[in-house]
């Protein structure tokens, strides 16, 4: 390569280039009764969420019951902020999420 | 970025920053579709032997011919399930990530590292690299095309990392009340009326040898409910759209413990 970065395993195969996308975490997030009480919507605000050109914000389930689509959280991203709520005022699932960027 | 390291790509992109952490490897595995125990009309459920408590922050990928979408975790193996438009049997393999900083020190090779000392990046990681990112927001069965994705010579998974779908309850059914049954609207009295909920998980497939990623739906639970018009009250529709991860895991080694 004429420049940049890469990295091989034992066995000289390319497992990482320059060019690749890689997943990168920004943090994480526990929202629900234990965690937010009775708030039903929230947000949390992230200046690296917008600081990566040609990058798409995703969040991951990894704590909760959040089989039904009556309470499951909903969360999205708006600019540096990602946005959690929940459609019921009173049912509200303890759900720990992570969050980061993908490009 | 005040300190640290960075590298780009030839257009400016950023592959690693010291300002974030990146996702290992860390197992993977085969497995077959099992019974579904959720959802009346879920045909099989993925169920991976993974237990969310041994890993801090994970994240799954599957590789599956059939449409599977993310259920939850079990309430008390927090095992990630997942439901399946395929038969019981249907094979998989999935791919386990788990946070950088998770994994031990290598002793050779570059290793990056936060300000706060974690580590952000491995030469020895298998990285998590998402090579397309599929979205779907409808909250009905459209009949729209689903996205999709296609890398040549590349094996795929999908990562499908929340529930996401619809239930949606149509304003119009089919009145039973007289033979042939008769379309019904809202407004006309009829005392044997049937209303088909559609109801559907969104998920993804890896189809093409591997090369090709979709999103696509699972039945869920559409059932039909039996009323009189007088008693058919209207519903609540609700509707999550799916944000998923497609994944390169080409050459990851199956069945392995990386880490």
């Amino acid at each position: 390569m004429p420049q940049g970065f890469q990295v091989f395993d034992a066995s000289g195969n390319l497992i990482l280039d320059a060019t690749d996308a890689i997943a990168k975490i920004l943090g994480g997030g526990n929202i629900g009764t234990s965690s937010t009480g009775t708030t039903q919507s929230g947000s949390i605000f992230d200046a690296r969420l917008t600081q990566f050109a040609g990058h798409t914000p995703f969040a991951a389930i990894i704590r909760g019951d959040t089989w039904n689509i009556t309470t499951a959280p909903r969360i999205s991203f708006s600019g540096n902020s990602l946005l959690w709520s929940f459609p019921h005022a009173t049912l509200r699932p303890d759900t720990s999420f992570i969050f980061g960027v993908a490009g | 970025m005040p300190v640290g390291l960075e590298t780009y790509d030839a257009l400016g992109k950023v592959l690693l920053s010291t300002d974030v952490l990146t996702m290992a490897l860390r197992k993977t595995g085969t497995g077959t579709a099992v019974a579904s125990d959720a959802g009346s009309a879920v045909p099989s459920m993925l169920k991976p032997p993974i237990d969310f408590r041994n890993y801090t922050w994970p994240l799954v990928a599957i590789s599956c011919a059939s449409p599977f979408g993310f259920f939850g975790l079990h309430s008390t193996t927090f095992e990630p399930r997942y439901g399946c438009a395929g038969a019981i049997g249907t094979s998989y393999t999935y791919y386990l990530f788990d946070v950088s900083t998770t994994i031990p020190n290598t002793t050779f090779g570059l290793e990056v590292y936060n300000s706060s000392g974690q580590r952000a990046y491995s030469a020895a990681q298998r990285s998590a690299k998402p090579l397309a990112v599929l979205t779907d927001n409808r909250a009905s069965d459209t009949g729209a095309a689903f996205p999709t994705f296609t890398a040549t010579g590349k094996q795929l998974a999908i990562a499908i990392p929340h529930w996401a779908g619809w239930q949606y309850w149509p304003p119009n059914g089919m009145c039973y009340d007289n033979t042939p049954a008769e379309a019904w609207e809202p407004g006309i009295f009829c005392s044997n009326l049937q209303i088909q909920q559609d109801y559907k998980m969104l998920g993804g497939k890896i189809t093409n040898g591997g090369q090709t990623a979709s999103l696509d739906k699972i039945t869920y639970e559409d059932i039909t409910i039996s009323t009189s018009s007088g008693g058919y009250s209207s519903h609540n529709n609700y509707a999550v759209p799916l944000t998923a991860l497609v994944m390169d895991v080409t050459l990851f080694p199956v069945p392995a413990t990386v880490f």
